[in-house]
């Protein structure tokens, strides 16, 4: 599933788009024939949408921490390559080896912060380019209100927080977010609106206000 | 509209998750005197978005990503690239040790087999057999570089056109040494010299011979 990204958007298909799937699968046959120049495109193509994975999945990773993350992320996958199995989406296949790392990288790090409420701090998100002056005001809400519910999902168990985040924030279907986590579809449905009541409730006590 | 009745109109909003379906809401459901209201506050603009995120009242379609760091994409692919042509390059290296290791093996057991075998030949047969001259043309050699700085080695001579992309130079875990195994033809001269990080064009200092580049510079000499 190849990703077009523009400034602040990353306009994504199903992962069974058979157009991108296919792009994707050529891509692959390239790079396991000796075209590394292949593998280099499948890493820009997916460097948008696994940059807003880390980001999410570890808000308090800093830019270049995550641009660490994205280079061990991409050599996993590009050894794991020939056990790739024909026919099948490298979309999800590669989402799967990536919430892995992230996964193992957030048992390691014992002083795991997200899972604590994170306090919105406006001067940080401007230093993390989330929120900037010159940008359309638009872009500037979207991005605060990312992080209020970024703040929000420091409280959800980490089974909700991940379905959440890859079905409501990285836009994947109810099946791809299935396959993506190795759960049943039912249990995709199920985590998300137990995630998305607990989102509700946070967000209705904490009424967020700096006159407050 | 206050930011007190906005705030009771986004709670309100959020109350309606359960009755929301795989659409959500669209912004026009959305009460005028709100939207009139977060035109102008950022604070209860920011709210209204945060509890559409959670209501979910965007279609699929689209999913927004924080703004990428400047040049991301086109830092990360070429870390990933220059990444996996060093592990090649080692792979390539430990195979072909692997290989010898291997072949080592074999002709001191084909060593061994003929000196049980050959006390069971007749007289007439035992004699002088002739050393097998190489018939490959080609010679393996292996090029080393210290260079504990560097990111990125490669080598350009004759042999690849002085092309910067095709011969990497592997780094030897924990050391500042790149290495490199080659097979070129026999019998031949070639000049060559190594690329650090893509920009430092320097000659081989562990090889024999040093000639003018006719750019100021030197060419290293590989008598094969």
């Amino acid at each position: 599933m190849g990703t077009r990204y523009e400034k602040g958007i990353m306009y994504t298909k199903s992962g069974t788009d058979g157009k991108h799937h296919e792009l994707d699968t050529q891509l692959v046959y390239r790079t396991l024939h000796e075209d590394k120049e292949a593998f280099g495109q499948l890493v820009s193509s997916y460097t948008p949408t696994f940059y807003a994975l880390v980001k999410r999945m570890a808000p308090d990773k800093s830019p270049e921490s995550i641009e660490d993350d994205l280079q061990e992320i991409f050599l996993r996958i590009y050894r794991a390559l020939p056990t790739f199995r024909e026919g099948s989406p490298f979309f999800s296949w590669a989402y799967t080896i990536a919430i892995n790392w992230i996964r193992s990288q957030r048992r390691k790090e014992r002083s795991y912060k997200a899972v604590l409420p994170i306090p919105y701090d406006e001067e940080a998100a401007v230093l993390q380019g989330n929120h900037h002056t010159d940008a359309p005001e638009e872009a500037a809400i979207a991005a605060e209100a990312e992080q209020l519910v970024m703040q929000a999902l420091g409280e959800l168990k980490p089974a909700y927080r991940e379905v959440f985040i890859l079905r409501m924030m990285q836009g994947l279907s109810v099946s791809d977010t299935a396959n993506v986590l190795r759960i049943p579809e039912g249990t995709v449905k199920t985590y998300l609106h137990r995630g998305r009541n607990k989102l509700r409730d946070w967000l209705v006590k904490h009424h967020w206000n700096p006159e407050d | 509209m206050n930011c007190k009745e906005c705030n009771a109109y986004i709670d309100r909003f959020l109350g309606q998750l359960e009755r929301t379906g795989p659409a959500g809401t669209s912004i026009p459901d959305i009460d005028r005197q709100v939207l009139d209201h977060i035109s102008h506050c950022h604070t209860c603009a920011v709210r209204m978005q945060a509890a559409r995120m959670v209501v979910h009242t965007s279609g699929h379609d689209a999913a927004t990503v924080p703004d990428l760091p400047d040049g991301l994409q086109a830092r990360v692919t070429k870390s990933v690239l220059t990444a996996i042509r060093q592990e090649d390059a080692r792979t390539v290296l430990k195979d072909r040790s692997n290989w010898r290791s291997r072949l080592q093996k074999y002709l001191v057991a084909a060593a061994a087999a003929a000196l049980i075998l050959i006390p069971l030949v007749g007289e007439r047969d035992r004699g002088f057999i002739p050393a097998q001259e190489s018939t490959s043309q080609l010679a393996q050699v292996v090029l080393q570089l210290e260079a504990p700085q560097a990111e990125v080695v490669v080598v350009v001579g004759d042999w690849n056109n002085w092309d910067p992309q095709v011969q990497h130079l592997a780094k030897n875990n924990g050391e500042g040494t790149w290495s490199i195994m080659m097979e070129l033809e026999r019998g031949r001269e070639y000049r060559y010299q190594f690329v650090i990080d893509g920009e430092q064009w320097i000659p081989d200092p562990n090889a024999y011979l040093q000639v003018d580049d006719g750019f100021g510079g030197k060419n290293s000499v590989l008598e094969m």
